[in-house]
């Protein structure tokens, strides 16, 4: 596939006439503001490899979460509570966690943070986090009550979003001592939007807010906690914009009651990888076919974000959870019919 | 002669008048007073996925369309919730 489309620049310079052309290029090139490329690359990815299972007692139903880290995929099993370990042929190598109700037990398994220091595993019907340590074997439990979108781990802190809070959406843990008191920021959500979650991922100190539903948003805060940014990417690309508008959100929002609230989710995972961020959305028409997609973007100096490719699943489908072990493999799980799907590109 | 050409712009109509999909839209109904969800009319875009939010509150999901319903059940338990999604 090779479709461009044009992004819409800020510093972009226009004019009519050929010599203020070039007298504005000489100027932009050297006040330049650091665009980005002003093209939309599409590419085409291949379905490579499809796992239901690995053998007769080894199987998986829903996965709430994937993770890669150090050769190894970490996926949340959402069926029976546990977390499934997988070598980087992805094969089963052992699984850790229980299905219950006490302490040191899942009761409702949904994301999973991994670095070199240890496993994390939100339990969000148990509003903990379950701390492993490489061996996969238990060494603490934090409380949490984060709600279902992304959290974000770095050195010895975890943020996630608090559940029912909308004045200061995103609370700090510090893992490596309990003692201390969550540090709650971030910038007043707005209600209007229905449930306002936000991915959450950490970038050079930086915390970025990815929307899950009715917005195609990205906010950016500073270490702080002080709002730094925000950039709607469906703006910057019609087929993306044409979507978002097709979904009626307002009326969505608009019909929601006390007890149901009715949204679109719009990214369903976000996975940074480098300097890129990858972000599942639902199937979009691109040129007439309707397929699941991943954009890759990026931020510039400004804290703005810019889509640099747009990733075609070819397939009609979306990946609630994936994970990307290289810069050119996804590996996602596909709720119908309820596979792993290793893809190239 | 007459009738075969009403025969076939009846016909037509009816196919001009058919929806895109004729996969109807599957509805996961999580809780026991009637709340439900409709899936969007895509393509292979029929079944629900769910998840629970906090006990008692489960999370409606449409795949592919990401069409969700967020749904306070009210005190219960959450099995309850599961046997009838």
């Amino acid at each position: 596939m090779s479709i461009t489309n044009k992004r819409p620049t800020t510093c972009g310079v226009q004019t009519p006439h050929l010599k203020f052309y070039f007298l504005a290029l000489i100027l932009s090139s050297v006040f330049s503001c650091n665009n980005p490329p002003t093209e939309i690359q599409h590419i085409d990815a291949t379905l490579v490899t499809e796992i239901s299972a690995w053998n007769d007692s080894i199987f998986f139903g829903k996965l709430a979460d994937i993770e890669y880290s150090d050769n190894q995929f970490f996926l949340a099993d959402r069926d029976a509570n546990r977390v499934l370990v997988l070598d980087d042929q992805l094969q089963y190598i052992h699984h850790f966690g229980q299905h219950g109700p006490g302490p040191a037990e899942i009761r409702g398994i949904m994301n999973l943070e991994v670095n070199s220091d240890g496993i994390f595993v939100q339990d969000i019907l148990g509003a903990k986090l379950l701390k492993y340590n490489r061996k996969f074997q238990l060494t603490d439990t934090l409380r949490a009550q984060f709600t279902h979108s992304e959290i974000a781990l770095y050195s010895n802190r975890i943020i996630g979003q608090v559940r029912g809070d909308i004045e200061s959406p995103f609370t700090v843990i510090n893992t490596s001592n309990k003692e201390q008191e969550p540090i709650s920021f971030g910038q007043k959500l707005e209600r209007e939007l229905g449930y306002p979650y936000k991915h959450l991922v950490e970038y050079k100190g930086l915390l970025l807010a990815f929307s899950m539903y009715n917005s195609a948003k990205v906010e950016v805060y500073d270490g702080n906690g002080n709002f730094l940014n925000a950039t709607d990417l469906s703006l910057l690309n019609s087929d993306f914009s044409s979507w978002l508008k097709a979904q009626n959100i307002d009326q969505l929002v608009q019909s929601s009651t006390s007890r149901r609230r009715n949204l679109q989710a719009v990214y369903f995972d976000v996975v940074q990888r480098n300097d890129r961020f990858y972000l599942n959305t639902p199937p979009i028409s691109i040129n007439g076919k309707v397929d699941g997609i991943v954009l890759e973007v990026a931020m510039n100096d400004q804290f703005e974000f810019y889509i640099t490719r747009i990733i075609h699943l070819n397939d009609y489908t979306n990946l609630p959870c994936f994970t990307m072990p290289t810069d050119n493999t996804i590996l996602g799980f596909s709720p119908i019919p309820g596979t792993l799907k290793l893809y190239k590109f | 002669m007459k009738k075969l050409k009403a025969t076939l712009l009846l016909f037509a109509l009816a196919i001009f008048l058919m929806p895109n999909s004729i996969n109807a839209g599957a509805t996961c109904a999580p809780c026991d007073d009637g709340m439900s969800l409709t899936c969007p009319d895509d393509p292979n875009g029929t079944a629900c996925g769910f998840w629970f939010e906090a006990p008692g509150v489960a999370a409606v999901q449409c795949h592919p369309s990401g069409r969700t319903s967020i749904l306070d059940c009210g005190e219960g338990d959450n099995e309850q919730i599961d046997d009838s999604l």
